[in-house]
């Protein structure tokens, strides 16, 4: 009993000196876990050894004061004094105050996942596979940050508040419309569904809202894609791929928007496309990696209609229409043409 | 919104590039706070109050950009003293909260129950207690000790100024926080209280 609890003790100090290493990893907070519940003692000795972890920070002559602000260690201080002289040239983060009543939250979804998300002012988001939102809504400001993947924005009109999506060192400006942007970490791809949405580079968005309050109260009379220092507005039916280039290229196709919102309904829809570029889409909705083994068969162009929500059975399927068959690699399924061996 | 979303709402003052720069933080971070607070507060929504006032308390910082630029470990070192210092508060809140329900009203003879470690720990005696037990670690063990629980530096700052290595610095703490426990029931012994062990 004695060695019992002296040895239940020591397990629960091991357990709270880690605890606050701050690099506890899963396997340990789990056989922790499991310490716990297998005697009933165990969390009293655990419980008591927090005690004695709290009671010893009030030793040090700090009792009864609440925290105040925010107390990065002295340490911690004689390091950042340290760092402000070697690196004075750090760009400063600018903070100022974002309008009242103003909550950012975000949103994320995972791999193969899709979900819907209404924001507070009447907006709708829908969320592609692995992407993620952070949204900042005020009573003055609307903004959006596309961090990573693809969304479609069905977004309350306000012209009091215009509404930007950044994404990389694009922004969008909208006043109230929907539109797609995907965003793979090299290209950003507006299409637009409904109304008007201005893309430029980061910086010059107060230009933009502007400029569509004037096209706004002019009643649609000016003519689409209407020019827009540093930048370019896209009307219904446009599509623009902004590539990431030192000058930023803004390429606006007229296109089938239906091909950047399909995905919404669970499928999505390829006209005559190269199976490298299909593939590379449809690896984004599923963890089973798919490669193409040669470049003629890379080339193959490829139409048809693919359920993101079964791309496994897809790719099975994609063998009886096509002269090719799938590999199973391991770690990743290989398309090889049906004649190689 | 439905359960089990990973949302964190954050009041803030904060501009977009702070914004990015908090997410990449919380998306570092987050597992690793929600960790530590699990195996420490047993309430979830105490946990979840924690959570989003330690990321508050990030954003509202002056000169985030420096404080972050010193790196990973120590952004996380700062997350977690906050988080601890929020836990010592709300702990401390609670406690006198109890006392001052309790004490006075006296009601179905609760106060007849033996006080619970925590109670006793609480006391001017208790602290005492504590205090000279630290004073019994030995040197190396003590200063570890001390850096961490008095001058709340992180594993890693305390490695680095005692020239030891951070597993090290642990089984200092683990060694320190066992004598002290001990300490703590030999003292109860001689004063005569029953501890209802």
């Amino acid at each position: 009993m004695a060695s019992n609890e002296s040895g239940g003790r020591t397990f629960a100090a091991e357990a709270v000196a880690r605890l606050y290493s701050g690099e506890m990893t899963e396997a340990e907070e789990r056989n922790i876990e499991s310490w716990l519940q297998a005697d009933p003692r165990h969390r009293a000795y655990y419980q008591e050894m927090l005690d004695v972890w709290d009671t010893a920070g009030n030793v040090g002559g700090s009792t009864g004061q609440e925290t105040r602000g925010l107390r990065f260690g002295n340490r911690f201080l004689l390091g950042v004094a340290a760092s402000l002289l070697a690196l004075t040239a750090l760009p400063l983060l600018m903070f100022y105050t974002s309008g009242p009543g103003s909550e950012l939250r975000r949103y994320e979804t995972g791999v193969g996942e899709i979900r819907e998300v209404d924001l507070v002012d009447g907006s709708n988001v829908t969320l592609n596979t692995n992407t993620q939102i952070l949204v900042d809504i005020s009573e003055t400001e609307r903004r959006i940050i596309l961090d990573h993947g693809e969304a479609f924005f069905d977004i309350a009109k306000d012209l009091s508040r215009p509404l930007t999506v950044s994404a990389g060192d694009r922004v969008i400006t909208v006043l109230g419309t929907s539109f797609n942007v995907n965003w793979d970490g090299r290209d950003v791809t507006v299409a637009v569904i409904e109304g008007q949405v201005a893309v430029q580079a980061e910086g010059a968005e107060q230009m933009a809202a502007e400029h569509l309050i004037r096209l706004n109260n002019a009643g649609g009379g000016l003519p689409g894609s209407t020019a827009l220092q540093h930048g370019v507005v896209l009307e219904a039916g446009d599509v623009a791929q902004i590539s990431r280039t030192a000058e930023p290229v803004i390429e606006a196709i007229s296109g089938n928007t239906d091909r950047y919102q399909s995905w919404r309904f669970g499928y999505i829809r390829f006209d005559d496309e190269r199976l490298s570029a299909v593939i590379k889409e449809l690896n984004r909705y599923s963890s089973t990696r798919l490669s193409v083994g040669s470049p003629d068969i890379a080339n193959m162009k490829v139409s048809g209609v693919f359920r993101t929500s079964d791309i496994d059975n897809t790719i099975s399927g994609l063998e009886l229409i096509f002269p090719i068959k799938v590999l199973d690699r391991g770690d990743h399924m290989l398309i090889v043409s049906a004649s190689d061996r | 919104m439905g359960a089990g979303d990973k949302v964190v709402p954050i009041s803030l003052l904060a501009g977009k590039e702070c914004q990015r720069f908090l997410l990449q933080i919380v998306n570092e971070h987050e597992t690793a706070i929600k960790r530590f607070l699990r195996l420490r507060l047993a309430n979830e929504a105490d946990r979840e109050d924690i959570v989003q006032e330690v990321f508050m308390r990030l954003c509202r910082m002056e000169n985030l950009s420096d404080k972050l630029s010193l790196g990973a470990e120590r952004t996380r070192a700062f997350l977690f003293m906050t988080a601890a210092n929020l836990i010592r508060d709300l702990r401390r809140r609670e406690t006198s909260r109890q006392h001052s329900a309790h004490e006075p009203i006296d009601e179905d003879g609760t106060a007849d129950q033996a006080p619970s470690i925590e109670d006793r720990l609480q006391s001017r005696e208790m602290l005492e207690i504590v205090r000279k037990a630290i004073e019994t670690l030995k040197p190396s063990c003590r200063q570890a000790f001390e850096m961490s629980r008095f001058e709340c530096m992180s594993y890693r700052d305390i490695a680095d100024q005692m020239g030891i290595s951070v597993s090290m610095v642990e089984k200092h703490i683990t060694n320190a926080l066992v004598v002290v426990r001990r300490a703590v029931d030999d003292n109860s012994d001689q004063d005569g209280a029953s501890d209802g062990k």
